[in-house]
C-alpha cells in the first residue's frame, strides 16, 4: 500500500532554530497516529508543517492524498448560520471521490447540532463550536485528518463521537494524524505514538 | 478551469458578498463617504458650479480612494483570525487565486456601489455629462488597482496590531499615479484635450498590478501564517 504521507528528517525552523527535532514518519491508509509531547515541544508545529501550512525547514515531505487540518482556530464565521458555515466548508474544501459524503444538515444532526441549524455561529459555546469545526470532515471527506487537539472543549458525549468518526474513518482506509496531551482517543483500532521533543532553543 | 477547481472559488466569492450584505450598514460605508464629501465640498467652498466643475472629478476619486481604503484593513484580518486564512495552503488550490477571489470581493463591495451611485454625484458637483462616461472609465480601470494596491498592503500589515496608519503609508504612495492620470485625463477632456495617453497610462498600471500584486500578497500572507 501506498503511504498517504511520508515524512522524513522533517523539521520546521522560526528564527533560524529548530522548534521541534527532525520527525520521521510514514502514515499508511487505517493507520492513526497520535502526536504527544509536552507543552512548547512543537507538536502544533509539527502537524501545520505535515498540513502545508508551514514550509519545510529540513527534510523532504511527501504527500500523496487529500488531507483535511482542523486547528485550534476552527475556521467558522460568527455572522454566518451553522447551515452557512458547513454549506461553504462542503463546497470549498476539496472531497475526494471514493469517500462517502454526508449532507450539510445530516452532517449537523450528527454533530448534535441539530437544533441550532439557523443559529448564528457566533451564538454557540465553544464545545457546539469545536462540533460544527468537526462536522466538516462529513461533508468534504478526505483521505487523511490532521486533527489538532479536536478534544478540547468537547464533553464526554462529543468525545466519543469524535472517537467513532476516527474509528470509522480507518475501518474504510483512512488516516489520521491527532495531537491529543489529555484526552486520548480510545479506539478499537492500533494506535501509533509518536513523540515530539522540542528543538535545541529549549532545552 | 473545470467547474471542480473552480467551485471553491465561487463559494468564497458568494460567502463574502453574504457576510457583507448581512452587515449591510457597514457595507453602505463606502457611499456614505462619497456623498458627505460631495454634499460638504459646495457647503465648504461655495457653490458656484465652475469652481465645483474644475474640482469635481479630483473629489469623486478622492471620495472612491478613501472609501475603498476603509474596508481593507478587515479584508483579511477576520480570516486570519478565525483559522480560515491557513486552511488556503491546505489544499490543491493555489493561493494566488483565492487571493484574486477575495480581492475581487472587495471590489465588488467597496468600489463597484461608488461607481454606480458616481453619476449622481458628478450630477451635484455640476460635472457636464459628456465628461461622466470618461470618468467612470477612469474609475472603473483605477479602482481595481486600489483594490489590489490595498490588498498587498492589507496582507503585509496583518500580523501588526494596529495596522490602519501604515496601511494608509504604504498605500498612497503607489496610488498616487492611478489618481494623477485618472483626474488628468478627464481634466485633459475638459480642455479639449487628447485623453488617450492617460487611458493608455491606466490600462498599463492595471496590467502591471494584476499580474504582480497578487503573487506579491500571497508569499505577504504566507509570512504571516508562520
Amino acid at each position: 500500500m501506498k503511504p498517504y504521507l511520508v515524512a522524513s528528517q522533517v523539521s520546521f525552523h522560526r528564527h533560524s532554530e529548530a522548534v521541534f527535532q527532525p520527525v520521521d514518519l510514514n502514515l499508511l491508509p487505517a493507520a492513526l497516529c497520535v502526536v504527544t509531547g509536552a507543552n512548547g515541544s512543537g507538536k502544533t508545529t509539527l502537524i501545520r508543517t505535515l498540513a502545508g501550512i508551514l514550509p519545510v525547514s529540513e527534510g523532504s515531505l511527501e504527500r500523496n492524498a487529500a488531507m483535511a487540518f482542523i486547528g485550534h482556530r476552527p475556521g467558522i464565521k460568527d455572522d454566518l448560520t451553522c447551515i452557512e458555515n458547513l454549506s461553504f466548508m462542503q463546497r470549498f474544501y476539496p472531497s475526494h471521490p471514493t469517500r462517502e459524503a454526508l449532507g450539510a444538515h445530516q452532517a449537523l444532526k450528527q454533530a448534535g447540532l441539530g437544533c441550532h441549524v439557523r443559529r448564528l455561529a457566533g451564538h454557540l459555546s465553544a464545545g457546539q463550536r469545536r462540533r460544527l469545526a468537526l462536522a466538516r470532515l462529513l461533508v468534504s471527506p478526505a483521505d487523511v485528518w490532521l486533527l489538532d487537539e479536536p478534544y478540547t472543549s468537547l464533553d464526554t458525549a462529543a468525545c466519543q463521537w469524535v472517537d467513532g468518526l476516527l474509528d470509522h474513518h480507518l475501518a474504510s482506509h483512512g488516516a489520521a494524524i491527532v495531537t491529543a496531551h489529555q484526552r486520548q482517543p480510545a479506539l478499537t483500532h492500533t494506535i501509533d505514538r509518536l513523540e515530539v521533543i522540542a528543538g535545541a532553543r529549549a532545552t | 478551469m473545470t467547474r471542480s477547481t473552480a467551485q471553491p472559488l465561487i463559494a468564497l466569492l458568494l460567502r463574502d458578498l453574504k457576510r457583507a450584505r448581512r452587515h449591510g450598514g457597514q457595507s453602505l460605508l463606502p457611499l456614505v463617504f462619497l456623498f458627505s464629501v460631495v454634499a460638504m465640498i459646495p457647503l465648504g467652498i461655495g457653490p458656484g458650479p465652475n469652481l465645483l466643475q474644475a474640482i469635481a472629478p479630483g473629489m469623486i476619486w478622492v471620495a472612491a480612494l478613501l472609501s475603498g481604503l476603509l474596508a481593507l484593513d478587515g479584508l483579511f484580518k477576520s480570516d486570519f483570525d478565525d483559522g480560515t486564512l491557513e486552511q488556503w495552503w491546505v489544499g490543491e488550490q493555489p493561493v494566488v487565486r483565492l487571493v484574486m477571489v477575495k480581492l475581487c470581493s472587495h471590489w465588488l463591495i467597496t468600489a463597484l456601489p461608488v461607481i454606480a451611485l458616481t453619476p449622481i454625484a458628478a450630477q451635484m458637483l455640476y460635472l457636464p455629462n459628456e465628461a461622466l462616461g470618461l470618468l467612470l472609465l477612469t474609475l472603473l480601470l483605477g479602482t481595481p488597482i486600489l483594490s489590489l494596491v490595498g490588498g498587498l498592503a492589507s496582507a503585509l500589515t496583518l500580523g501588526t496590531r494596529q495596522g490602519g496608519a501604515l496601511l494608509g503609508l504604504l498605500i498612497f504612495p503607489l496610488i498616487v499615479p492611478v489618481l494623477i492620470f485618472s483626474t488628468g485625463a478627464v481634466s485633459a477632456y475638459l480642455d479639449g484635450l487628447p485623453v488617450r495617453p492617460y487611458l493608455l497610462l491606466l490600462v498599463a498600471l492595471l496590467v502591471l498590478a494584476m499580474s504582480l500584486v497578487p503573487l506579491a500578497t500571497a508569499a505577504a500572507l504566507r509570512l504571516n501564517i508562520e
